[in-house]
């Protein structure tokens, strides 16, 4: 087993290596950090304490809980539940337990059910974000669009789009929050990274690692995240022509 | 210790271990950013983490590396849970550069295997297999007993479907 892990592992990856080049700058951005450095201090939901406790006593409290549940008030059901049909759709279901396609329940209802909503066109996830989507209106060399897919939470929506060309892949994250307040917790503070003002006073934080560089912004209740395996000037000038 | 002789280990883990943690961190995250991500985010940890490590007289390098890896890998997907949902180890396999050594189809079958197993398995799969660790050592690294690693390796065997062709230490 230990030979065929092994052999498995090394050759199917054997493309996947660090060259010379990479090993360096792994070095090199290592040591732009100060060594015995505190690491930078944790989010909030990373400082909660993991609670050890007896497997019987774990059972016990979840007993409880489930014994409690129907006395709890119900929240009211959304009128639209999505599921997954045999034939590979995505159908909503409406109080009338009629199915309906995606694009007329969602025109219609305006209300959309919480979950992951992929295989869209464009205009259908802006319908499901709830707001026009921003264009990337710049790519380097031949990037096509590969994915495109919505998140949408009681606490937030998500855009992800995903372009590929020869030199790999760019990720434009978009995440759209209720409040301001949670928008700005999710970007990053006091990092190791480079902070930098955009031209409209934005500011937007920067990092490498290896050969992809990652850029950060906020606009009041929105987050941008732009990933990609290109230069910094090309990251620049992407993000520059999002509209 | 001097500075120098800091940078020199540092040189030294980034040559040795760097294949070997990159795919580590690409079979637990089955993408490769994310994987160049963890990997860069490991050596920076490890740098500042450099004190503590000549302080604790650690006598593995390679389990301590695989150590701050597996939590990077952890922190990363749980950033990245939204994307990690929708990829799968195929499609984040066929988009690497093409391998350098020849692939039978059963080992692609068996890193895809690999791949699909639940995360605890598939850890201690690769810590011992892999990185050659100890069931000792890997319970270290994974912070549970050598039992469970023992328990979660026979489990790897029926899960793979596949006799082991040399018998599992016993912690």
């Amino acid at each position: 087993m230990r030979n065929d892990i092994e052999r498995a592992v090394d050759t199917v990856l054997s493309g996947l290596a660090t060259t010379p080049a990479q090993r360096e700058q792994l070095i090199q951005t290592a040591l732009k950090t100060s060594v015995g450095a505190e690491p930078p201090p944790r989010k909030f939901f990373e400082q909660l304490p993991s609670i050890r406790m007896p497997r019987l006593a774990m059972i016990a409290i979840a007993a409880v809980l489930l014994m409690l549940l129907p006395l709890l008030p119900q929240p009211q059901k959304d009128p639209f539940v999505r599921y997954s049909s045999e034939d590979g759709q995505d159908y909503y279901v409406t109080g009338s337990g009629e199915p309906t396609s995606s694009t007329s329940a969602i025109a219609s209802s305006g209300r959309i059910a919480p979950g992951s909503y992929s295989g869209l066109s464009f205009e259908d996830a802006e319908r499901v974000y709830g707001t026009r989507i921003p264009r990337m209106n710049w790519l380097p060399g031949d990037a096509v669009l590969t994915h495109l897919f919505v998140e949408v939470s009681d606490m937030d929506r998500t855009v992800v789009i995903r372009y590929e060309n020869d030199q790999g892949s760019i990720f434009l994250t978009i995440d759209n929050f209720f409040t301001e307040e949670i928008a700005m917790m999710w970007f990053p503070q006091n990092e190791e990274g480079e902070y930098i003002t955009l031209a409209n006073g934005v500011q937007a934080y920067i990092t490498t690692n290896v050969t992809r560089h990652t850029i950060t912004w906020q606009e009041g209740y929105t987050v941008y995240h732009l990933s990609g395996v290109v230069s910094r000037e090309e990251l620049l000038r992407m993000m520059e022509s999002i509209r | 210790m001097a500075e120098s002789d800091q940078e020199a280990r540092l040189t030294g883990w980034v040559n040795r271990y760097s294949n070997a943690l990159l795919r580590l961190c690409f079979i637990q995250l089955q993408d490769r950013a994310l994987a160049e991500d963890a990997l860069q985010e490991t050596f920076i940890k490890a740098w500042r983490a450099m004190p503590r490590y000549e302080q604790s007289n650690i006598q593995n390098d390679k389990a301590w590396l695989s150590r701050i890896a597996l939590n990077t890998c952890r922190d990363l997907h749980r950033r990245h849970n939204r994307w990690a949902r929708h990829v799968d180890a195929t499609a984040a396999i066929d988009t690497l550069p093409p391998a350098l050594l020849a692939v039978l189809p059963e080992d692609r079958a068996l890193l895809m295997d690999v791949c699909a197993l639940p995360e605890k398995y598939r850890q201690v799969l690769i810590l011992y297999y892999y990185q050659h660790l100890t069931m000792r050592e890997a319970a270290e690294v994974l912070g549970v007993d050598a039992s469970t690693v023992c328990k979660r390796l026979k489990t790897v065997e029926v899960l793979l479907k596949r006799q082991l062709t040399e018998e599992v230490d016993t912690p």
